[in-house]
């Protein structure tokens, strides 16, 4: 498993882009999805994760709908208006960290 | 392998234990808790229950689940003042702009239809302290009226009562006005202003309080709240 630490900065466009792509998801999902897509290597911890949700809740990027599953409730999250504008633009700013990145540590690929 | 009503309840009973006192903070970790042992008792059907979400509570984070009730406070609290402040903000835009101007110059017209000012002010200082006492009746009204503690609600009941403070201060400060006080119009019209703001954020927090209100009842409609 790599540097968790390296991944941390990342977990709200991590969550932005998983809505983005499957409507709305619950918590445990969005563990599962990752570590699914990661193959692993990714493992986003429940205590970074809830926070990281109620948080973008709470800037309005993200509407929560509450649905009765057998015998319990489930929270979904999903996007909002303005969410998704915001997924566009974090992943925009992930597309140019990764290009600075590549240049930093590997330029000779970066120039190809 | 889905999990019992019982053996959810003991998850429950488990988390509250441990300080999760919120229903709308609680359901969604419970659902969490429930959601791994159903994939553990899967492929172990004989599994201890009582240990297995201990393990679980241990792996949730270094700081169990204090890390996230302090954030999702947080998150609550700083989502109702924007919103509260978005809603007060509206009073100085057009088409609300309206509602403030009006309610500043009826109140302004009525200022002047006293000779003794100071019987005006003695008006405004009992509608806050009618204000004062609903919110508090509301308080102890929310309060009694759940079957569950919601985070979302007591935080911004929190609020409500800040703001009760904050009008108890008012009327307190403007009781120490003199008589000449009265007689200038500069200081009763800043009076008045500063009555008019108290009053629009009341209403603005009011407002959101009872927007909560709603989408909890939405969310949870077999929880009274």
């Amino acid at each position: 498993m790599g540097n968790q630490k390296l991944y941390k900065g990342s977990l709200q466009t991590i969550i932005l882009k998983l809505l983005e792509t499957n409507d709305k998801m619950y918590g445990y999902e969005i563990t599962q999805k990752v570590k699914e897509l990661t193959k692993g290597e990714l493992k986003i911890t429940e205590g970074a994760l809830y926070p990281a949700l109620h948080k973008l809740e709470a800037d309005g990027l993200l509407d929560v709908e509450v649905a009765k599953v057998g015998n319990r409730l489930r929270k979904y999250y999903k996007l909002t208006e303005s969410g998704t504008k915001e997924t566009a633009n974090k992943l925009d700013e992930m597309q140019e960290f990764l290009r600075t990145m590549q240049q930093l540590v590997n330029p000779k690929l970066s120039l190809e | 392998m889905e999990l019992s009503k019982e053996q959810l309840l003991q998850i429950d009973n488990y988390i509250f234990s441990y300080g999760i006192k919120y229903y709308d903070v609680r359901t969604e970790v419970v659902d969490h808790f429930a959601n791994i042992l159903e994939t553990k008792l899967d492929k172990n059907p004989d599994l201890n229950l009582k240990r297995e979400i201990e393990n679980i509570h241990r792996n949730f984070s270094d700081r169990g689940f204090s890390k996230l009730l302090e954030e999702k406070t947080k998150a609550v609290q700083s989502k109702f003042y924007k919103n509260s402040l978005k809603h007060l903000i509206t009073f100085f835009k057009l088409p609300k702009i309206i509602v403030t101007v009006t309610l500043f110059y009826v109140l302004f017209l009525l200022m002047n239809l006293f000779d003794d000012k100071e019987n005006f002010f003695v008006s405004l200082y009992a509608v806050l302290l009618f204000i004062i006492v609903r919110i508090f009746y509301q308080y102890r009204k929310t309060k009694n009226n759940q079957k569950e503690s919601f985070l979302v609600l007591n935080k911004t009941n929190n609020f409500l009562q800040m703001l009760n403070f904050i009008f108890i201060c008012f009327n307190s400060i403007t009781n120490f006005r003199v008589e000449e006080s009265f007689l200038n119009p500069i200081h009763n019209n800043i009076h008045l202003g500063i009555f008019v703001l108290l009053l629009l954020f009341y209403w603005s927090g009011e407002s959101v309080f009872h927007q909560n209100k709603k989408l909890v009842k939405k969310q949870y409609p077999n929880v009274i709240v």
